[in-house]
């Protein structure tokens, strides 16, 4: 630690490459705590993700149908509009007309923090994918699987519970895991509203430093390092969840 | 067998079926009694496995009655769970369920849809493993078994449920020949054991030589039935004859 320390100092006054949270305890410190808050986000996001989407994937199999219509408008209209304009839509839109994300006139603390504000955002938006790829998922259980269930007693529900859904989960696991790690990128645009993620306090430092170019290049790999713990996670849990033999 | 012990324990009465305008079953009436074994043989596309398919209520009936082991199968208020634990089923295409051992796909049904004690499940599931000669592969998945050695796991599973009827729907026609024969000592052990079977079979002659009763459809209607021998020597209705001609 000491030593990288030195070096980018060295670097900075030999060259004007300026690494400032390389040698900076106190920018440093901020910094990892905004890689915390982009992780805590993503973590976040994601279990809100698998909640909304295993939701609206059992919601849309109930025989009532105008429910299904209302989680089908859901899904169609998150999965087909920016996230950006999305948060900005909750936050600004339904934040401020509730007054959920405004300060009270004594100055009370406002309902939802923009950090869950963040969440919510991503778990709704990202919901809307997982809800998809479950759906998919259920739809490539064989037909002929369900009527072998079926054959044997099971009712619809237990038949989804014991056969279809382990089945489906696991033929959505590679597509849930891609569209998860996405999830980790998605976590920038909690800069727009002012959330200290990494980007964000990267931002607060180069306009401290001038040191754009080599603080951007500090971002991209930090999202990079994440991305990759992420897939690599995901790749745990697919070994993990692996039936031998199966999908021949 | 049938001379001795003549209950009838499935019974058709003038059943039809339509798929949208087409008619599939045009009015089969048939009686099966306990420990007999049928077979029923036809032309594809004839309905034989609709037959089957109504008979365990997977496919409702326009009209006609169905009674299995006493069972009014047409009752809107058809309890389906004590049908088919009466009514074993097995399929061409197996239709094992992938994500479970071959243990356990034998034992999910006895313990998920009829909740019977693990211990007594678990010791009939490996006595039935014996008997289909397949001990060695309690923990295998089906994925990693042969066509001929998922089929046996299929009777054992259906059989597991402890069932008055089996039925079996062209069960060796999806494997090669050299397994065929396994598969079709699995069933004759079956029969042997005075399990009334319903079977539907390409396999001309080991239908004549298991067979109490032969029964030929064709084009949503019986045409002709009779025992093996007058049936397979003296065939009386002129498709009857053609189609032996063909397959013989
Ligand atoms: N789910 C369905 N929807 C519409 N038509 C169907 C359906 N199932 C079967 N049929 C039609 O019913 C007729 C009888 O089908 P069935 O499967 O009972 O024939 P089969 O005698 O078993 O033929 P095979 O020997 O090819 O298995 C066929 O014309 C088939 O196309
Ligand atoms: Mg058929």
């Amino acid at each position: 630690m000491e030593l990288i320390a030195q070096f980018f100092e060295e670097l900075y006054h030999r060259t004007g490459w300026n690494f400032s949270v390389l040698y900076n305890a106190w920018e440093a410190k901020k910094y990892v705590n905004g890689i915390y808050i982009a992780l805590e986000l993503a973590l976040w996001g994601l279990l809100g993700a698998m909640i909304i989407g295993a939701l609206c994937c059992f919601l849309r199999l109930v025989r009532f149908a105008p429910l299904r219509w209302l989680v089908t408008a859901y899904i169609e209209f998150f999965r087909n509009t920016p996230g950006l304009a999305q948060l900005y839509f909750l936050f600004f839109g339904l934040g401020s007309y509730f007054q959920l994300s405004t300060y009270g006139q004594n100055g009370e603390p406002p309902f939802l923090s923009p950090f869950k504000f963040v969440v919510i955002g991503l778990s709704l938006q990202y919901g809307a994918f997982v809800a998809e790829i479950l759906r998919a998922g259920i739809e490539a259980v064989p037909k002929t699987t369900k009527e072998a269930a079926e054959a044997l007693g099971y009712g619809r529900w237990a038949a989804l519970y014991h056969i279809v859904m382990p089945l489906a989960f696991r033929i959505s696991l590679p597509a849930l895991g891609n569209n998860m790690a996405q999830i980790v990128k998605s976590t920038a645009m909690a800069y727009a509203i002012a959330v200290p993620e990494a980007l964000y306090v990267a931002h607060e430092i180069w306009t401290e430093h001038f040191n754009v170019i080599e603080m951007m290049n500090v971002v991209l790999l930090t999202y990079l390092g994440m991305m990759w713990i992420f897939t690599l996670i995901v790749r745990l849990i697919e070994r993990w969840l692996h039936v031998p033999g199966m999908g021949r | 067998m049938k001379a001795e012990n003549a209950t009838p324990q499935v019974i058709l009465k003038d059943v039809r079926k339509s798929y949208g305008q087409l008619e599939v079953l045009k009015g089969i009436s048939m009686s099966v009694n306990r420990s007999e074994i049928v077979s029923i043989i036809g032309p594809s596309g004839s309905g034989k496995s609709t037959i089957l398919r109504c008979i365990n209520a997977l496919a409702p009936v326009n009209a006609g009655s169905i009674n299995v082991a006493g069972i009014e199968v047409n009752d809107p208020k058809l309890d389906e769970r004590a049908l088919r634990r009466r009514v074993g089923m097995v399929f061409q295409s197996y239709n094992l369920f992938p994500h479970r051992t071959v243990l356990q796909n034998i034992m999910m049904a006895p313990l998920q849809v009829l909740k019977q004690n693990r211990a007594d499940v678990e010791q009939r599931a490996r006595a039935l493993l014996a008997k289909v000669r397949l001990s060695e592969k309690e923990n295998a998945y089906p994925g990693e078994l042969s066509g001929g050695q998922q089929q046996r796991v299929a009777i054992a599973r259906s059989l597991c449920m402890n069932p008055e009827v089996m039925m079996f729907d062209e069960v060796t026609a999806a494997l090669d020949p050299e397994t065929v024969k396994e598969v079709l000592t699995t069933i004759r052990d079956v029969a042997a054991e005075g399990m009334t079977c319903i079977l539907v079979t390409h396999e001309m002659r080991f239908a004549r030589e298991i067979s109490d009763t032969v029964y030929f459809t064709d084009q949503g209607r019986i045409v002709e039935s009779n025992n093996p021998k007058d049936f397979f020597e003296n065939p009386q209705d002129d498709r009857t004859k053609a189609f032996l001609d063909k397959v013989l």
